[in-house]
């Protein structure tokens, strides 16, 4: 694939995402009316405990937004939420484990475009995928987070996206990111694709590494998204956001837009982290009712005034972004698709 | 490391045959070599040499040492004569590690069986069946043993915890 | 130490000792020994499944009773590790290698108290070691890039290698199958597979407390399901005096327990070090410094203050980038991190400035928590002590229905019990034919740090090789693990040239 073909790609296939995406900020009222707490879906559903799944590890970002909403949650469930870490094989185990629930008795949370990536990655790769997007049925998205840049609070070769850029020209630079493949290697991608840039992608084990390896100074860069990085908002600088408006610019230095300070249209949508929670899909189909249950209870926490509260009083209410199971249901297909054509060019960039 | 009665049983035994005990000597380097291959086998050509190096460079010293441990083994093992057979230093095997053999049997059968029938049903099968195997006979405290274990493992794993240990088609 | 720092201690102390807080120290030290001490159970599962009944509780409360829970788990490693072979946690591997013996040798209550009293006083000494030097180990820590941990993980492998020395060439064999076991999952800083088996359960990584486990417990039930009990002494003694034999043994090996806690508290304090790599290391250089080496692993009471001090003073040290630098020193630091946040403190590099009380909350709370550790650790010792004189063929089953659960519980995968069985056989063929299992275990553990820490710095430096010798800690690190390769047979020479003079000269 060529280089021109694959900015027109990147144009093309994120659209969807993008469309679908400010579809479900805008609407996505499908329910009617919160329950309130407690009953079933017709039958002795819930019983008193369901398992979370959680495709990530204990204290990471999945468990802290899970914990923050538990308590409500659990209220309008009506049962107990008991956590279970299923972390590994960039989602699969837990996605698997879900899917393979047949009585609405396991929520997952997980990320996307992680998991619909998973299944486009195996596919490219010639591995058979153990579970497709329609072994899942979303409940909806908890939160979303846009990619941004990094730099140290002292870097002074680069204080500008575009400065950035040039420099990176004729000077050697590395950008750090969690992990080979995902949607933070994607948004370095995006930029080496859309301008001149050229940067040694350097995979770390997780976002609190590659934070410290910034720190350290052993990389230039860090690439990350906005709420995953507050930690180092103080000791660091940031130099764009991947969305059309900067939803927290105290957390991010107001930084400005990639594309209105380069002039550049990538596209947004395939490196914005989406937090989604779902079930599986044939128990979904299986007992609607419980899964009308589930779904209206997850709806119900996430708009409970108390709990935004709660995430305002730590600055993280603008975190929550609520789209319905149909449009997550979007979203998730658009990633899958994007991943899909996005394969060769981790193979370019950090495979070889 | 470990006395064992059988290692003491062991010392009247006749003399295994020197294939029985080559193979047994270096099964451990062999399985390595073995994973080595396979690693070879599945990585070569599908992803590129330069992320291999690594990975390779492991393999090569592996082969370089399990050479010399090969070496040392059987140079050990020129001055050795067996008296039985193969088969029948198998045979001899077996029966010095009887129970060990069983009690592997149990335990994968136990494994085996958490999954289809509940981590609990097959709990209470295989501790009745280590026992049986370590010569344990008495009833009584055969079964006051499986409850406490059972008891145990539900109050701090399933009650306190929180864990769910795969359940069967009774849902223990 | 500045006097607003000694202000903030003593305002610590003030929300530290109120009852409130010392009973949930109590009870957070016990949950977490009971928790740790069941094979297989990490540190950080046990806090995790804590977590949720901490969110109600204040700050302050909820970190105290995390940070005792993480104490309590820490040691509870240990108990299983004295008396049925079998690591609690990882961090409790190496005590196996000598209090197991001893327990086998009849010497169960000494190697309790020892591994108790070694334990707490690691985690005490470095907990007050951390409360005044916190920022300076912290800015040390700082300055360990991946080139720096790459470079550890060589001394590492390095010093234990030698250390285990009975049979170089098998340990080495031993320790490049671990490697090779290391690279089975994908390649960290490309993100392909590699020879996974297409089990997800060894996609990321291979699960060593499965490895672990099986290697030293489910091996250790072949030979005893043979045997009448673990102790060969069936008129063993249970009583509190030998437990407080072994308590005077470590009081009399001030050196021993010094060189184990600086071990612990340096390789906890490195971020990204693997801090279940510091007891093996402590071993090794207690081993390598010792007069009587060869009587390591074969029930040696410095083998076992080796191990648990160190692993104790892993706790206080993971502390440091966790509370100077705001990045999780350990898994269970990492839930400590989350639970700040839940709490509304966001942790960072600033947290220090920012939640000095709190910090120092916490780290006082480890002092607490090991004197309550001390405590019931001992009450409960003398009637554990008797595992070892039950039979065998009641104990078996115990422990295989135990470790199957533990390796379960971590990751709630099937596929992590079959590996514990698979390396328990594995475990067995070695020890049969006089393998070393700790090369092994120290190939799984350290393959991933050495193979990631060696890729990112090829290419945050263009892959030139000098970049392992660019900075001081680097060229510091490379010395001493040329020292430990050569420090041992020089020491032994020069002992045979002298052994050698002296009987020519009698």
């Amino acid at each position: 694939m060529t280089g021109t073909n694959r900015r027109q790609f990147i144009k093309l296939t994120g659209a969807g995402i993008g469309a679908s995406t400010l579809a479900g900020c805008l609407g996505g009222d499908d329910g009617d009316g919160g329950n309130g707490g407690g009953g079933g879906g017709g039958d002795d559903y819930p019983p008193s405990s369901l398992t979370f799944v959680n495709a990530y590890s204990e204290g990471g970002g999945v468990d802290t937004n899970f914990r923050q909403i538990q308590g409500y949650f659990e209220e309008y469930l009506g049962a107990n939420l008991s956590p279970e870490y299923r972390a590994g094989a960039g989602t699969r185990t837990a996605a698997t484990t879900v899917a393979q629930d047949e009585e609405v008795m396991r929520i997952g949370g997980t990320l996307s475009p992680a998991t619909p990536a998973a299944i486009a990655v195996d596919e490219v790769e010639g591995t058979e995928p153990q579970y497709t997007l329609d072994d899942l049925q979303p409940l909806g998205t908890l939160s979303g987070e846009a990619a941004i840049i990094r730099v140290r609070e002292d870097e002074d070769r680069f204080t500008t996206i575009q400065e950035l850029v040039d420099y990176s020209v004729d000077n050697s630079v590395t950008v750090g990111a969690s992990g080979p493949t995902n949607r933070n290697v994607l948004s370095i991608i995006q930029l080496m694709e859309a301008t001149e840039a050229d940067f040694t992608i350097v995979p770390y084990d997780g976002g609190g590494a590659t934070q410290t390896a910034l720190l350290q100074g052993e990389i230039d860069v860090a690439a990350r998204s906005v709420y995953n990085s507050a930690s180092i908002a103080e000791d660091s600088h940031c130099l764009c956001i991947y969305a059309e408006e900067n939803p927290e610019p105290g957390l991010t230095n107001d930084a400005p837009p990639i594309n209105d300070e380069l002039g550049t249209d990538i596209n947004y949508a395939p490196s914005n982290g989406t937090q989604f929670y779902y079930v599986s899909a044939a128990a979904a189909e299986a007992y609607p009712d419980r899964f009308e249950h589930v779904q209206q209870a997850f709806k119900d926490a996430h708009e409970d005034e108390d709990y935004r509260a709660d995430l305002s009083e730590i600055d993280e209410e603008g975190k929550l972004v609520w789209n319905s199971p149909e449009e997550t249901d979007a979203i998730l297909q658009s990633a899958y698709e994007t991943y899909r054509d996005f394969a060769p060019l981790f193979d370019e960039y950090v495979q070889s | 490391m470990t006395s064992t009665e059988a290692e003491e049983g062991a010392t009247n035994r006749p003399a295994r045959s020197t294939s029985a005990v080559a193979l047994f000597r270096l099964a451990f380097p062999l399985a390595g070599l073995l994973l080595a291959v396979l690693y070879v086998e599945n990585t070569y050509g599908r992803i590129r040499l330069e992320n291999l190096y690594y990975p390779y460079f492991v393999i090569g010293v592996l082969a370089v040492l399990s050479l010399t441990v090969f070496a040392t083994e059987l140079r050990g093992l020129a001055d050795y004569s067996g008296e039985l057979s193969f088969v029948e230093s198998v045979r001899d095997a077996l029966g010095e590690w009887n129970r060990s053999i069983g009690f592997s049997l149990v335990a994968i059968g136990y494994i085996w069986l958490i999954e289809p029938i509940g981590f609990f049903i097959a709990t209470a099968i295989a501790m009745v069946g280590v026992m049986l195997v370590g010569g344990r006979r008495d009833p009584l405290w055969i079964s006051i043993s499986t409850v406490i274990i059972l008891v145990f493992v539900y109050v701090m794993f399933v009650q306190i915890m929180g864990l769910r240990p795969p359940s069967g088609p009774l849902g223990l | 130490m500045t006097p607003l720092q000694l202000d903030l201690i003593s305002q610590a102390f003030g929300v530290l000792l109120t009852p409130e807080n010392l009973v949930f120290i109590a009870v957070g030290v016990t949950f977490g020994m009971l928790a740790g001490s069941i094979p297989g159970f990490t540190g950080t599962n046990t806090v995790a499944i804590a977590l949720p009944f901490t969110l109600p509780m204040t700050a302050e409360i909820a970190l105290v009773t995390l940070s005792a829970i993480y104490v309590g788990a820490n040691y509870g490693g240990a108990i299983p590790a004295v008396l049925i072979n079998t690591p609690g946690t990882a961090g409790a591997t190496a005590t196996v290698l000598d209090a197991y013996p001893m327990s086998q040798q009849g010497d169960a209550s000494k190697a309790l108290g020892i591994s108790i009293f070694a334990s707490v006083v690691g985690g005490f000494v470095s907990a007050i070691i951390i409360l005044f030097l916190l920022q300076p180990i912290g800015e040390i820590a700082f300055l360990f890039t991946n080139r720096e941990i790459f470079v550890l993980g060589i001394f590492g492998l390095t010093a234990v290698a030698v250390a285990i020395g009975d049979n170089i060439r098998k340990g080495l064999v031993g320790g490049f199958i671990g490697l090779l076991i290391a690279v089975m999952p994908v390649d960290p800083t490309t993100g392909q597979r590699r020879l996974d088996f297409g089990f997800f359960g060894l996609y990321d990584e291979v699960p060593f407390v499965p490895v672990v486990v099986g290697l030293f417990a489910i091996s250790e039930l072949f030979y005893l399901i043979n045997k009448a009990a673990i102790s060969e002494d069936n008129s063993i003694n249970t009583s509190y005096r030998d437990i407080f034999e072994g308590v005077r043994y470590v009081i009399s090996r001030p050196v021993a327990l010094i060189r184990a806690m600086g071990i612990g508290l340096i390789i906890g304090s490195m971020p990204g070090a693997g801090t279940s790599v510091a007891n093996f290391v402590s071993w090794g250089a207690a081993k390598s410094m010792s007069d009587k080496p060869e009587s390591f692993g074969e029930g040696n009471p410095d083998g076992v203050i080796a191990s648990e001090s160190s692993n104790s003073a892993v706790t206080a040290g993971s502390l440091v980038p966790t509370l100077a630098l705001g990045i999780p020193g350990s898994g269970t630091t990492a839930v400590m991190l989350a639970a700040l946040l839940l709490h509304g403190l966001r942790p960072g590099p600033q947290l220090m400035q920012n939640f000095a009380l709190e910090a120092n909350v916490i780290i006082l709370s480890l002092l607490v928590a090991n004197v309550f550790l001390l405590i019931s650790a001992l009450a409960i010792s003398k009637y554990l002590v008797r595992v070892v004189t039950m039979p065998a063929n009641l104990i078996v089953p115990a422990i295989l229905a135990l470790t199957v659960i533990g390796a379960f519980a971590m990751r709630s995968s099937m596929f992590d019990v079959w590996m514990m069985f698979i390396f328990g056989i594995i475990g067995f063929v070695m020890r049969e034919n006089d393998y070393s299992l700790i090369p092994l275990i120290l190939g799984i553990i350290l393959g991933p740090i050495i193979e990631g820490s060696f890729l990112r710095s090829m290419l945050v430096s263009s892959n030139d090789p000098f970049y392992f010798f660019g900075s001081t800690i680097a060229i510091v690190l490379w010395v001493l693990t040329v020292l430990a390769l050569f420090i041992q047979p020089l020491s032994n020479l020069i002992r045979g040239v002298i052994a050698n003079r002296t009987d020519f000269m009698n």
